[in-house]
């Protein structure tokens, strides 16, 4: 985990910094004649988007005007925080920042549970993709509860491929092992719920991608686009 | 939290073709919950310390960055700075409630027309009745006096002229002329006896016999009289 860390700062540091997109092109190119290329690649897709996310999240945060069409019921938010018996008198502001925090984390957990599902080429979120995602994830620890043990299971032949000297993710190989576990390679019909379509939101994701893109890093930006598509 | 915005939530960072399980959405319901839950307790034990019986969202913010969501503290500062630059706008929308007070108030006047219509129709109708009822009974009443009493004073023959003197009172105008002929009837017909007379008429038959024998008094004292 720590080295997962060290890599996301490491991404981060280069994503800041404007002349190093080429370097990072470089260190890609150089990667990429070695074993674990598509891994690298990868990794560094997810990262720049969720570092699209967070960068969007702040600007749009800087335009926000409304206040009480809040996403998320604020009475709701305030009885789950007076569920704890200590907690007696809360002042306005705090159910209103828990509303707007409360949507930053469901739209992290749901990028990174989409990646996971991507990865294994599925255009629909399951539970496993959710579970992998909180695995994954250091500031999802308190979350490991809400884990099935059946996901725990794929979470330990995530650890045997970490141990295999695989960096985190599976490898092309390990996908016939996930087969064998019995995952279905076509997701069933029955139980699956469909999301309504949100244009607008897709348009202004994308011109914050390009937006964030630098000359070099566009083409990164545009090739992490058609994967997600 | 309540699953069809955890919907929208989700529909806003995903691709159109994108679908999600309902175990999944559930998962994702739960871990918001918890989420609270989580930077909550934390917060708690930063209110503990300072001895402050009220969360506020600085202490949600150090929650937060103590628990690792550092991305999450920038935005949110933000945020709040936002939301409490506008905040004396929300105070005066605060004051615009208690206009449906005013609005519950109108229905009260509305049972006010409906007792003043109750009022309305009883004293007319009353006053009105009874002269028009008094002159129509007067009328009747006679009538059937001189069919009913017919044969009973037939066994009598000393009340005949005592009977034939009652309706002439209240027909003065085409009697006038035996008025002026006779001086005797005149007196007769200015007592007050003779008044007395007529409104006994009017209660029906059982007070006639009351009547006639009023007249026999009268007809007494008018003989002592001269």
């Amino acid at each position: 985990m720590e080295t997962n860390n060290q890599q996301q700062q490491q991404q981060g540091a280069q994503a800041q910094s404007g002349p190093y997109p080429v370097a990072g092109a470089g260190g890609s190119a150089g990667a990429g004649a070695g074993a674990p290329p598509p891994f690298q690649h990868l990794l560094q897709q997810q990262q720049q988007q969720l570092q699209m996310f967070w960068s969007y999240q702040r600007q749009e945060i800087e335009h926000v005007n409304d206040f009480k069409n809040h996403q998320l019921p604020l009475a709701r938010i305030k009885k789950i925080m007076k569920a704890d018996e200590d907690v007696r008198m809360i002042s306005a502001e705090a159910p209103i920042l828990f509303a707007k925090a409360c949507e930053l984390f469901i739209l992290e957990l749901t990028i990174r549970s989409w990646l996971h599902a991507e990865e294994n080429k599925r255009r629909t979120l399951q539970k496993n993709d959710i579970a992998a995602a909180i695995t994954r994830t250091d500031i999802f620890d308190f979350l490991v509860d809400i884990v099935p043990r059946d996901e725990i299971k794929d979470d330990a032949a995530l650890v045997g491929a970490t141990a295999s000297g695989v960096p985190y993710y599976y490898p092309p190989i390990g996908q016939p092992a996930g087969m064998m576990i019995g995952r279905p390679a076509v997701d069933p019909a029955t139980g699956v719920y469909v999301q309504p379509p949100s244009q607008a939101w897709q348009s202004v994701w994308q011109s914050a991608a390009e937006d964030a893109s630098y000359g070099t890093g566009g083409a990164g930006a545009q090739r992490s686009l058609d994967g997600q598509s | 939290m309540p699953i069809t915005n955890v919907t929208k939530i989700t529909g806003q960072i995903l691709p159109n073709n994108a679908k999600i399980s309902y175990d999944a959405m559930d998962m994702i319901q739960q871990g918001a919950t918890k989420y609270i839950n989580f930077v909550t307790r934390k917060a708690k034990e930063q209110c503990q310390s300072e001895y402050r019986k009220i969360m506020n969202a600085e202490d949600l913010l150090w929650a937060m960055k103590k628990l690792g969501f550092n991305d999450y503290v920038e935005p949110l500062t933000a945020f709040v700075q936002r939301y409490r630059n506008i905040e004396g706008s929300d105070l005066f929308t605060s004051h615009k409630e208690p206009i449906p007070h005013i609005e519950n108030n109108e229905p009260r006047p509305n049972p006010m027309p409906t007792l003043e219509i109750l009022h309305s129709p009883v004293p007319p109708p009353v006053h009105s009745s009874k002269p028009y009822f008094s002159i129509d009974t007067s009328h009747r009443e006679l009538i059937p006096h001189t069919e009913n009493n017919g044969p009973s004073l037939g066994l009598e023959p000393n009340h005949m002229p005592t009977f034939e003197m009652t309706p002439l009172s209240p027909s003065v105008h085409p009697f006038e002329s035996y008025f002026s002929i006779d001086p005797d009837t005149n007196l007769e017909i200015l007592d007050p006896n003779d008044i007395n007379e007529i409104y006994l008429d009017e209660f029906g038959v059982g007070c006639s016999n009351d009547a006639f024998n009023n007249v026999d008094v009268s007809a007494l004292f008018k003989h002592d009289q001269p």
